[in-house]
C-alpha cells in the first residue's frame, strides 16, 4: 500500500494531532500545515494547547490568541483560523452545558474543589482540548482541526484524558462518596467516617469537606460527562484523526517521540506522518572524516582559506553524520508514517510567510 | 557558584538540552572539590550515562555514587538519586503515623482521590524530599551541594509552584506546615537559586523571558546565571564571509550558513544579558557528534573556566 504523504494528509483529514516534545518545532509544524491547508483550499482552525504563546507568535499575532478562533489571513481558497485554548473556561462551559439548572452549574462552579480540579488536575487541561477538538470538529465553519499538543508525555494524557474522567466517576471510593447523597442522605458526616477522617488528616478537613461537596453537586451530570467522554474518545481514535510526531535530532526529543510511536501504537493507532525538524543542513556529498583530510592537506599546501572552508563543512559534516546516527532508530519505529525532513534557516523562522515556506517544505520535503 | 549554594534547580523547556547541563555542573562543582547530590525526579534516562555510569545506577532514592571529582584533595563527588512521586506520597503517610494504612490507601486508590482532592499533592511531597536533603548539606553533612534536575517543560514551573498552591489550598494540618516550610527555602536565596537552561535562538529565549518572570515575581525564588547551551564562536568563519568573495559552491554555501547561525547566536546572548540580571554561563556548540560523558567533562571543563574567570 502507499503510503499516505502531507498533500494527501491535509488534503484529506478532518484531525491532524501534532505530538511531541518541547522545543521541536512542533507548533510552528502545525502552523506551517494549517497554513498549507488553507492554501490548498481547505477551511483549517489550528488549536493549540500550550500555555506559552508559542502559536501567536509564530503567526505574528501580537494581540495573542484566546478561546475563540480568530481568522488570519491566508493565500488561496481556503481559510486559516487559530485559537489557543482556556481550559478552564472551556471545563466551565462544559459544566453549564450538562448541568441541569443554572443552580446546579453555581454550586459547582463556586466550588472551590472545582476550581483546584478545573484548573489544575493533572489531565484537565489535556481533556477540555480533546473537548474543544470535539466541538470544533462539529463547527460548520471548519473542515479540518489541526491540534499543536504539550509535550509527549502530555499528549498521551490528551488521548486517555477522557477515559480517564470516566474511570475517575466509575471509581468505587468516588461511587461510595456518592452513596450517601443518593441515598437520601444529604449531609455526610465525615468523623463518623474513619477513611475520611484518615484522609481529613492529610489533606485538610476543609478541603474534604469542599470535595465531597463537588462529587455530591455533580450527581446527574456524570452522565452526561460519561457519554461525551466515549464519544470525544471515539473521535480520537477513529480514521478521521491523524496523528503526526514531530521529533528534532537530538537524543531526548527523538527517545520521547519513540515512545509517542510505541504508545499509539499500543492503542492501534498507525503514526501517519514524521516529522524531524531542526535538521541542520546539508551541503554536498562527502563524509566529514574526508572532508578533514583534505582540509588538511590544504593547510599544509598553505591555502589558509580554503583549509578553514573545508573544517567548516568538515564540522558540518560531523554533526550530520551525529544527527543522522540519532534519527535512525526513530525512523525504523514509525515505519507507517510518510517522513519529512526539516531543515535550519539562516535566521529563526517566527513570522507568516517564512512558516508558509516550510508548510511548502513540508509537502516537497518528504521522502 | 556552587560555593556557598546547597540548592540548584535545573529548569528549562524540553529540547534546550536540560540534562546536558545538570550533567556538566554537577562534574564542574565535584572537580571543584564539591561533594554533589545530583536528584532526578521520576527519573528519566540518560543522566546516569552522561555522568559516565551505568544506566541504571541511582534509579532509587538511595541512590549510588556515580563520580568522584577530579579536583583538588580528590574531595568532591557525584551521588545521583531519584524521587518518584508516587514513593514520596507513601513515605509521608508513613510519618503520619499512617505507614499500616498507606498500602491500604494505595492499593484501593484512596491515593488516586487524595492526590485529586489537592493536586499539586505529589510535586509538594518530592520537594519535601529534596527540602530534607538540602537540610543534611554542609560542611558537617554527608554532601555540601543539592543539584536536581527539574522536570520538564511547564512541569517545571507547577512543580515549583506547589508549595504555594498547597499553602493557599489547605487552611490548616501538617501538609501546610510543610509546604510553608519549603516555600521559605526555595525564597532562600542563600539556600536555593533556579538556573534556567537556554538555546540561543529567538524561541527559546523569548520563553525564557517569561519563565524567568514567573519565577521571581511569582514564586519568588532566585535566579542563578543562565546557562546557554550551544553557543557557536565560529568567529573565523564569519570574518571570512564577512570579507567576501567566498565561492558559490558548497563551501561557501556551508560557511554562509554558518556565519548567519554565528550571527543568530550573538544576538540572542546579547538579549539575554539585557533582560535576565545576574549574567550567564555559556556551552559551547560541539561538533563532535553526540552528546556522551566525554563531551560532558568538556562542559564541565568550560564551566568550571567561566566561574574562575568570574571570581
Amino acid at each position: 500500500m502507499k503510503k499516505p504523504d502531507f498533500a494527501e494528509l491535509v488534503d484529506r483529514s478532518s484531525i491532524i494531532v501534532c505530538c511531541g516534545s518541547g522545543g521541536v518545532g512542533k507548533t510552528t509544524t502545525a502552523a506551517a500545515l494549517g497554513i498549507e491547508a488553507a492554501r490548498r483550499g481547505r477551511r483549517v482552525v489550528v488549536i493549540t494547547i500550550d500555555p506559552a504563546r508559542r502559536l501567536a507568535d509564530a503567526l505574528g499575532l501580537a494581540g495573542g490568541l484566546d478561546n475563540d478562533p480568530k481568522r488570519i489571513e491566508s493565500n488561496g481558497e481556503g481559510e486559516l483560523w487559530a485559537m489557543m485554548l482556556d481550559a478552564t473556561r472551556t471545563f466551565d462551559e462544559v459544566v453549564r452545558e450538562h448541568s441541569r439548572s443554572s443552580q446546579q452549574a453555581t454550586r459547582i462552579l463556586d466550588n472551590p474543589f472545582y476550581k483546584n480540579v478545573a484548573s489544575r488536575l493533572s489531565g484537565s487541561q489535556e481533556y477540555m482540548a480533546a473537548e474543544k477538538l470535539f466541538a470544533l470538529d462539529r463547527d460548520d465553519r471548519f473542515d479540518l482541526v489541526i491540534v499543536d499538543t504539550p509535550p509527549s508525555r502530555e499528549a498521551l494524557d490528551f488521548l486517555r484524558a477522557p477515559r480517564k474522567l470516566t474511570s475517575f466517576l466509575d471509581h468505587r471510593v468516588y461511587r461510595w462518596l456518592m452513596a450517601p447523597a443518593r441515598g437520601g442522605l444529604r449531609v455526610l458526616n465525615i468523623a463518623a467516617q474513619p477513611i475520611l477522617r484518615t484522609i481529613g488528616r492529610v489533606i485538610g478537613a476543609d478541603v474534604l469537606a469542599d470535595a465531597i461537596d463537588f462529587f455530591q453537586a455533580f450527581e446527574g451530570i456524570e452522565d452526561g460527562f460519561r457519554n461525551r467522554a466515549v464519544a470525544v474518545e471515539g473521535l480520537l481514535r477513529s480514521d478521521r484523526t491523524r496523528y503526526v510526531v514531530v521529533a528534532s535530532p537530538r537524543a531526548d526529543t527523538v527517545e520521547e517521540a519513540r515512545f509517542f510511536v510505541g504508545e499509539l501504537d499500543k492503542l492501534g493507532i498507525p503514526v501517519s506522518g514524521l516529522v524531524v525538524n531542526r535538521l541542520q543542513p546539508r551541503f554536498g556529498r562527502g563524509t566529514s572524516a574526508a572532508t578533514l583530510r583534505e582540509s588538511k592537506a590544504a593547510d599544509e599546501a598553505g591555502e589558509r582559506t580554503r583549509a578553514l572552508l573545508l573544517r567548516n563543512l568538515a564540522e558540518m559534516r560531523k554533526v550530520a553524520e551525529a544527527e543522522d546516527k540519532t534519527i535512525a532508530p526513530l525512523m525504523a519505529s514509525a515505519k507507517s508514517a510518510t517522513v519529512a525532513r526539516l531543515y535550519l534557516r539562516p535566521d529563526d523562522v517566527h513570522d507568516l510567510s517564512t512558516i508558509a515556506e516550510l508548510g511548502r517544505d513540508l509537502l516537497v520535503g518528504q521522502q | 557558584m556552587f560555593d556557598t549554594d546547597r540548592l540548584l534547580v535545573v529548569a528549562g523547556k524540553g529540547g534546550v538540552g536540560k540534562t546536558t547541563v545538570t550533567a556538566a555542573l554537577a562534574v564542574a562543582a565535584a572537580d571543584m572539590g564539591r561533594r554533589v547530590v545530583v536528584v532526578t525526579i521520576d527519573g528519566r534516562p540518560g543522566l546516569a550515562r552522561l555522568l559516565g555510569a551505568s544506566e541504571e545506577a541511582g534509579s532509587t532514592y538511595e541512590g549510588d555514587v556515580v563520580a568522584e571529582g577530579r579536583g583538588p584533595g580528590r574531595r568532591g563527588s557525584i551521588h545521583l538519586r531519584t524521587i518518584s512521586a508516587a514513593e514520596a506520597l507513601q513515605d509521608y503517610l508513613g510519618t503520619q503515623g499512617l505507614a499500616r494504612l498507606a498500602k491500604r490507601l494505595v492499593s484501593t486508590g484512596v491515593v488516586d482521590v487524595v492526590a485529586s482532592a489537592a493536586p499539586g499533592i505529589d510535586d509538594l511531597l518530592v520537594l519535601g524530599k529534596v527540602k530534607h536533603l538540602v537540610g543534611l548539606a554542609g560542611d558537617d553533612g554527608p554532601h555540601d551541594l543539592v543539584i536536581v534536575d527539574g522536570p520538564a517543560a511547564g512541569h517545571a514551573l507547577s512543580l515549583l509552584r506547589s508549595p504555594d498552591a498547597m499553602a493557599e489550598t489547605i487552611r490548616g494540618g501538617p501538609l501546610r506546615s510543610q509546604a510553608i516550610e519549603i516555600r521559605n527555602m526555595m525564597r532562600d536565596p542563600a539556600k536555593c537559586r533556579v538556573v534556567l537552561v537556554t538555546l540561543p535562538e529567538t524561541t527559546p529565549v523569548n520563553e525564557l523571558v517569561e519563565t524567568s518572570d514567573v519565577l521571581t515575581d511569582e514564586i519568588g525564588v532566585t535566579l542563578g546565571p543562565v546557562v546557554v547551551n550551544g553557543v557557536d564562536h565560529a568567529d573565523d568563519v564569519e570574518e571570512l564571509v564577512t570579507a567576501g568573495g567566498l565561492p558559490e559552491d558548497e563551501l561557501g554555501a556551508a560557511a554562509r550558513f554558518r556565519a548567519s547561525r554565528v550571527a543568530v547566536h550573538r544576538r540572542e546572548v546579547a538579549r539575554i544579558d539585557e533582560i535576565v540580571p545576574g549574567g550567564h554561563l555559556e556551552l559551547p556548540y560541539l561538533t563532535t557528534g553526540a552528546i556522551d560523558h566525554k563531551a560532558v567533562r568538556r562542559l564541565a571543563m568550560s564551566i568550571a573556566e567561566q566561574i574562575g574567570a568570574r571570581s
